[in-house]
Order: C-alpha cells, then structure tokens, then sequence
C-alpha cells in the first residue's frame, strides 16, 4: 500500500505540473499567443489603385495605366530551390544564372520579398500562377503601371512618375501612401497628382501555412485615380515635335481667344516611358547628365532674347502712347550712332523712309530704334509687363520661367548702374538684357491676335469630366486701330514681297506674324517666328523658336507655315 | 484467487469518453483537409473502427482471466520482438524511422504493442520468481526482458517510446515489492550513461533537444513545431475557439495535428476547460488503475496494473508536456485520442487488461 501511495504522489506531482503550464499557457500568456494567432492567420493585401489617365482633347489616349506582373520571391518559403529555379527560368525564358542571381539575393532577406522579374507579361504571368502551387515562395503581383503612349512626344509637359523615397513615405505614408509607391516627378503628373493618384484599396484575408488565401474577411475596393484630358491635339502634338527632330527649340501652338494649349513641344526631348520600364536606367542617368537639357521644358522654362519679335511690343507701346501714329516716317540709312557707337540695321543699305507698317514688315532696325527712343525704357517695359513679358502666365505645369523685363529701376536694382541710352536700343528690338519664355511670346502675340486680350494659357481641360478651365482673361484697353495697324504689319510681313517672314505664307490661310533673330553670345543666332491666323478671327497662334537656329524667316518661319497648314487640315483654324 | 467479480465501471466509462473525444478531434484536425465520407472525415472514420477494434480487444483482455493470458506473455513478447527485427531488416522508411510493418490496406506499429507485451511478460516474470523477491536476479532479468524491445525500438529511431519503457519497468518492479536501491542505482548508471547515448542519437533527434531548451533557435524548422503549438493552445484561452474553429489547427499552421499534436487542437478549441476535461479523463482512469492495484493480492495483477497506469499516465504526461513546451518532441501519442490504430488498439486493450485485474480485485 506504501509504494501504491509513492507511485500516485508521483502521478499526482507531474498532473500538477501539467495543470501549472496549461494555465500559463492559456490564462497568463494567452493574450500574448492570441496576437500570434492573429498574426499568422491575418494578411492585408493591398489593392493598387491605376492612377487615371491623361486624354487629349479629342479623348486619345497619351498615357494610361496598364497592368503589369512582378513575380516576387519569399525566400523562407522555397522549398527546393534548384526547382524552383529551374521552373522559375523555364516559365520566364530567362537562363538560370540570372534568375540564380535573384533567388540570392532573395535569400538575404528571407522574410521580405523580393522581386526577380518586373512586367513579365500576360502569358508568363499565367505560367508562373500555375507554378505557385508547388512553390509556395513565388509570389505574383499584378499592379498598374504607367505607360506614355505617345512616346516622347508631350513630354515636356505630360512628365514622368518616380518612386517616393524614404522621407516621403515617411510623411506621406498618413495619406494612404505605400512604399513602393509611384508619384509624379515632372509636368502634369506632379501637378496634378492628387487627382491622377487614387486611392489604395485592401483586403484582409485569411492564410494558410503556406500563406495561400482561404476567405476574404474584409475588403476596400481600390479608388482609381481622376482621369484628366487636356487642350492639346495630340495630332498636332505629334506632328509639332516631328517638326523639331534633331532641332533644339521649341514650338507653342495655343488659342489666342482662349488661351488652350493646342500643342507645346521642348527639342531635345525625352521618352518618359524609360523611368518606368526596368532596364533603362542607364537612359535615365543620361537624360539627367546631358549638357543638351532634354528634361528643361524650353517652351515655358527657358527664357531666351525675343529679338525682333518683340517689336511688336513697342509698335503697340508707340502707337498707345502717341509717340508715333501709323504715318510716322523715319529714314533708315543702314546705321544709327548713338553714344559714339555705330548700331547697324540688318539691312546694311538701309530701308529709306519707312513707316511702321513697313518697318514691322522688313524688320527695320532702325525704325524701331527711334522709336524706342522716343518711348524710353520704363514705357516700353511697362507694355512689355502688360502683355505678359516679365511675369508667370499661370499656365498649369510646374517650372514656369518669368523672365527678365528690364527698366531703369530694374537696372538699378540689379546692377546698381544707370540706364544707358544705347541700351534702350537693343531693348527696343527685344536684345540686351530682355528674356522671354516662347510661351510668353506666344501670349503677346495672342493679345494681338485677338484684339486686345491677355489671356491665360492652360492645357488641363477636364478632371474628371468636370471643367477646370477658368478661360481668364485681361483687357488691355489698346485701341482698335492701333492693334489694327500692328496686325496688318504682321500681314504684310507674311503676305508682301520683301517681307521677312514670306516663308511662313500659305496660298490659302492668311497667316500673319513676326519674325525674331536674336543675337545671342555664340556665333548662332536663336531664330523665333510668332504668328497667327487666320487674320480677321484667329483660331491659333503659333511660336517657333529656333535655338542657335539662324535666322527667324527661315527655319522657324517655314516650320510655322508647316504648323498653320497642319491646324487647318485638322480643322483648328 | 478464484473469484471473478464486476469489473471497474467507472475505468470502463472513462475508456469510452477518452476514445470518443479522440474521433471527435481526429474529425477536427482533418476536416476540410483530407478526405471525407460526407459529414465525417476520412480518418475520422477510420479512428472510429480503431475504437471498435480497440473495444473488442478491450473486452476481449477483460474477459479472458488475466492468468491465461499470462500463459503466452513469453511467446506473444518473443513474437512482438521478432516484428521489431523484420521492421529494422524489412520495414519502409517514413519521416525518416521505421516504425510501420506494411500490412496492405493498414500498417501495424510493433512498438505500440509491446508497450503492453512487455508488461505482460514482465507481470509473469515477477509472478513466477515471488519467492525471490527483493533479490538481484528479480531486478536484472526484468531489465534483460525489456532491454531489447527498448534497444530495438530505440533503432527505429524511436526515442520518446524506448524511454517510455524505463518508467514502465521500475514502476512494476516497485510495486511488485523489488529492492528500491537498484532502481535508483540504475538511476545513477542511467544519468552516467547520457554522454555516451547522446552520442548514439540521430541528428534530427539531438535537434529537437536543443530547440527544445531554446525554440527561437530555428523558428521555421525544428522549433515551429513547439512555437505553433504554443500558439494553439495559448491563443484557445479558458473557454476556447469551439470545435472546428481553431485557426491553427484548419489553417495548418499545427504540425501533425491529428497525431501528435491533438492535444493542441483541444487546447485550441475548447481551451483551458478542455484541456483540463482531458486531464480530468485520464486521471480517472489513473486513479481507478491505483485503486485496482491497491486491492489486488497477486502480483501479476499488481505489475500489470502498475505497467497499465504508469504508461498512459507518463505518455499523457509526457505528450502535454511537449505540446506547451516543458518538454522536447519526442513524438509519442496521447493514448487512445491521437489519430493511429495501433496505439489505440493497444491502450484500449491495456486498459482491458486492467478491467481483467479488477475483476479479481477487492475494491
């Protein structure tokens, strides 16, 4: 009976011992295993939203978000791994060295995963679903990937998106943000982020051990991003950056009654597709190195001398200001000599007596000078500030140059020297220290266009299908006549003999404009035309600037009746 | 000595409720993960004709005078020896041991069995040497007896079951009256002997030792198995996830979980008061086994009895244990509730053979 009595004390010691750990277990540690339950049996998948896509105003599509397949690789996962490499290569196509190379650097962070092939396409993404069975450590995602379909063309304006980095996620990550997240870098999508991202969805699922999904518990759909169309024709677009291939310059194509970007085009250029697809890397840093600036949006960042198409600034000034009429005769020898120095015409044996119509016609120097004169510096830069030269249009893209509008008080300020004469001659055929964006340009020659009118260019349309354009314009009280006489010296300029922008003429439209060459450091002049058409209701104004290009009545005078030409057959004008 | 009473009712009883409560969590463990005869799992099924077979032995052992029985513990010892040797020459591999002689639509575990041959033959070797009680022979020839059945098993490899022998044999030698001071020598020998036994052990099994002492070792290999079961049967709680609901366990994250590791899909789903219902069971079938020892004049029936109550006690013991982490995998069944005909089979039998001791018990 004793030993009987040992042998239960011994039974009842180790029951007791038991009991002792399962109440531990499941009363005092319970909380703490119930998490770890959850843990293990609880996974957010997230639900990317397609950011929306960017129309032109016909509705084209120039860039959309596609679906593309990333298969990842959970390194604590694999099974086998050298079958899971040679599936892996076999369903990829891909040898099995470079896969191998992946698979270790997956195996560094065993737990996180990490991709081996982006933007497998469909018919690889389908193989690779079939294998996830029997390797429970692939992993595919399907996310929306943006894609520029027109290539380069527009890419000056429409931009690129990029990666956030680490303080942005940071900050960001509030707002709905993840960190493999894109947003946009460059033109509309970065301004108009907001409405092109959407809004990540997610569902939470319940796993199995070997992390495949066995009900869905809860779910929030994915909100796709705004989609935006804009004023552009991207038919015009693209036969606008034709135009410049292999030309450095730019060309803005907008309404002169409405201020809608019909085209903007930036020469070099780039293609916004290469900051997306894997593998091109190398591109990227080139464009970002290149001494040629194809990521520099020239039509609205780079401001350059205007030349002589901002004699149209001081014809309308003059004329406003009554220092001139529309009779004035003043006697171009070929030269001026001011301040001991001698100002050449380009015609070096002079126009003769010539009048304003005239002189905008031939591009008479030394018309203008004396005209200018008459004006002096603060008058012409107060018409120049009030056609738009100076100061930001507000168009909506990112980077907007103001340029530079000199005066005497200007001058003062900057340079802490006083306004000489002489150089009230240069500013008077738009040289010196006057810089203005082809944008800008584009604006004047609007207000000229349409009689009288500053008007605010802008290249959004809809978000949404819901108009953003406010269409603001300003009046700038010039008279009927005198914007009238500058008009018909920008026709004569197109339409007469000896008028130099005659290259832009077109037997059927009346196209009206302004050649510019500029002067500039270099031995290449930057060549401008800015015009309109057709004359009595302009539908579109056209800017070609022509840098290093050589003279405003060739290049870019020629491409402009090119343009008119194109608008018309599209039915623009 | 002649006489043959009632048997234990109550033993009877508790044996019924421990068998149903494993097809009822064999069910749960497997369904909706393997195959299924409508509203009950495959195995589910299966556990239950274990149960039935288990039960004839169970009658069977508690019918036939335990006596007669003893009259073929050598051979029928001799005989479960003899198929652990064809299982080391003959026998397929799985999870890298021999355990399972092939035997067409089934498979026999030998080694469940001679947890109860052994006793058997044990039981009639004190019985038949009483006269030399307390002596150095009695000591020795029950250690030669079980000495091979644990070597070969220990073979297989099966290291929890080989084990379990050494508590099986000093429980029947104490309770048969034998000298205490080999037993603890033994103990002595025994805890000498662990340097040169770690040595014999598999990789595998001196894995499991190690992340037993410290399971964060090896999270996603040896140590999941401790850490899943850990999270079983914490997260369960008092009352539990309720039957079919436990996550760990249809989610798969539970290794072995209608072997093994049932006790953690109990904990899951029922928690702390299932936990403790089946503690509960299994000390009433203790407690009836020491009372039935306690009456019983012969020594056969004393050892048998002791053999009985000290194996299941120890495996309950022992298979808890590893599912909260007081003790290394060692991979032995809860009796009579883990999925598996032989070790069903063989508790219910055993316990019938306790049945059979009662009968001619004073209670």
């Amino acid at each position: 009976m004793k030993r009987i009595r040992v042998l239960a004390f011994i039974m009842i010691l180790f029951l007791l011992i038991t009991v002792a750990g399962l109440v531990t277990v499941q009363i005092f540690m319970h909380e703490r295993y119930k998490t770890m339950s959850e843990q293990n049996r609880l996974k957010v998948v997230p639900l990317a939203a397609p950011r929306g896509a960017i129309t032109d105003r016909n509705g084209l599509e120039m860039v959309k978000d596609e679906l593309s397949f990333n298969v990842s690789v959970k390194h604590f996962r694999v099974g086998n791994r050298d079958d899971l490499l040679r599936d892996l290569s076999s369903a990829l196509g891909t040898d099995k060295e470079a896969v191998g190379k992946e698979l270790n650097a997956a195996s560094r962070n065993p737990f996180v995963p990490h991709v081996v092939a982006r933007d497998v396409g469909i018919e690889n993404a389908i193989r690779i679903s079939e294998m996830s069975w029997d390797h429970p450590g692939i992993i595919l995602d399907v996310t929306p990937r943006r894609r520029y379909l027109a290539g380069a063309s527009g890419s000056s304006y429409l931009g690129y998106v990029g990666p956030i980095n680490r303080e942005e996620f940071q900050r960001l990550r509030p707002y709905g943000f993840r960190i493999d997240d894109r947003m946009g870098r460059a033109g509309l999508e970065s301004v108009y982020d907001d409405y092109l991202r959407g809004r990540h969805g997610g569902k939470q699922v319940e796993v199995d051990n070997r992390g495949r999904e066995v009900r869905v518990l809860g779910h929030r759909e994915a909100l796709p991003g705004k989609p935006i169309r804009l004023t552009v024709d991207l038919r015009l677009q693209e036969f606008c950056d034709g135009l410049l291939e292999g030309k450095r310059g730019a060309i803005v194509a907008m309404s002169p009654e409405t201020g809608e970007i019909l085209a903007l085009s930036s020469s070099p250029s780039y293609d916004p597709n290469a900051f997306i697809e894997a593998g091109r890397s190398a591109e990227v840093s080139r464009l970002l190195r290149d001494t040629e600036y194809p990521l520099l949006n020239r039509a609205i960042a780079g401001t350059y001398p205007p030349g002589s198409v901002f004699k149209l600034v001081v014809a309308a000034a003059a004329l406003e200001n009554g220092v001139i009429s529309e009779e004035t005769v003043f006697n171009c020898g070929g030269n001026m000599v001011m301040g001991g120095r001698t100002f050449n015409c380009w015609r070096k044996q002079g126009h003769g007596n010539i009048a304003l119509k005239e002189a905008l016609q031939v591009s008479c120097n030394v018309f203008f000078w004396r005209t200018g004169l008459l004006l002096g510096p603060d008058k012409i830069a107060a018409a120049a500030g009030n056609m738009g030269f100076g100061q930001r249009s507000g168009i909506d893209l990112p980077f907007e140059n103001a340029g530079v509008l000199p005066s005497e008080s200007w001058k003062r300020k900057t340079m802490r020297e006083p306004w000489y004469r002489g150089e009230t001659l240069n500013y008077s055929v738009g040289q010196g220290y006057m810089l203005a964006s082809p944008l800008q340009v584009a604006r004047m020659t609007s207000a000229l266009a349409n009689g009288g009118y500053l008007v605010k260019p802008y290249i959004v349309e809809e978000i949404d299908g819901v108009s953003v354009s406010s269409r603001e314009r300003i009046y700038l009280g010039l008279s009927e006549k005198d914007i009238g006489v500058v008009r018909e010296g920008m026709k004569m300029a197109v339409n007469m003999r000896r008028g130099t922008g005659v290259r832009a003429r077109d037997r059927d439209i009346v196209i009206s404009g302004k050649t510019g060459t500029a002067q500039t450091s270099r031995a290449e002049n930057h060549g401008w035309f800015a015009g309109f058409a057709p004359f009595d209701k302009a539908k579109l104004t056209v800017v070609v600037f022509d840098e290093y290009g050589g003279k405003g009545g060739e290049f870019a005078a020629e491409t402009t009746g090119k343009i008119f030409r194109k608008a018309g057959e599209l039915g623009l004008l | 000595m002649e006489r043959r009473g009632k048997a234990d009712k109550v033993l009877l009883l508790a044996a019924v409720a421990v068998s149903a409560l494993g097809i009822l969590f064999v069910h749960s463990a497997t369904w909706g993960q393997a195959p299924s005869y409508g509203f009950t799992s495959a195995m589910a099924f299966r556990q239950f004709l274990w149960v039935i077979i288990g039960f004839a032995g169970l009658f069977a052992a508690a019918h036939i005078d335990y006596r007669t029985i003893l009259s073929y513990a050598y051979p029928a010892y001799a005989l479960n020896v003899a198929a652990l040797v064809l299982l080391l020459i003959f026998g397929g591999e799985r999870y890298g041991a021999r355990r399972w002689l092939d035997l067409g639509p089934f498979s026999l575990q030998p080694s469940e069995f001679l947890k109860i041959t052994v006793i058997l033959a044990l039981a009639f070797f004190l019985s038949e040497r009483r006269e030399s009680k307390g002596s150095f022979g009695n000591f020795a020839g029950s250690a030669a007896i079980v000495a091979p059945g644990a070597f070969l098993i220990f073979l297989q490899p099966d290291l929890g079951t080989s084990l379990m022998l050494v508590p099986v044999l000093f429980a029947c030698l104490f309770i048969a009256g034998e000298k205490v001071k080999y037993i603890t020598g033994s103990f002595v020998l025994g805890g000498a002997a662990v340097p040169f036994l770690w040595a014999l052990l598999k990789d595998y099994q001196k894995t499991r030792l190690l992340v037993f002492i410290n399971p964060d070792l090896d999270p996603l290999g040896a140590g999941y198995t401790i850490i899943q079961s850990k999270i079983a049967i914490g997260s369960g709680g008092v009352t539990g996830k309720g039957w079919l609901n436990g996550t760990q366990n249809y989610l798969r994250f539970l290794p072995e979980r209608h072997t093994d590791f049932i006790f953690s899909v109990i904990g899951e789903e029922l928690g702390l008061i299932g936990a403790l219902a089946v503690i509960g069971l299994f000390s009433v079938i203790i407690w009836r086994g020491l009372r039935i020892m306690a009456g019983t004049k012969d020594v056969a029936g004393k050892v048998i009895a002791a053999g009985v109550v000290t194996l299941i006690a120890f495996q309950v013991f022992v298979n808890i244990s590893m599912t909260i982490g007081f003790m290394p995998v060692v991979g032995l069944p809860l009796p009579a509730i883990s999925y598996g005909g032989s070790n069903t089979v063989a508790t219910l039998t055993a316990i019938g053979l306790l049945l059979g001791v009662s009968r001619g018990a004073d209670l």
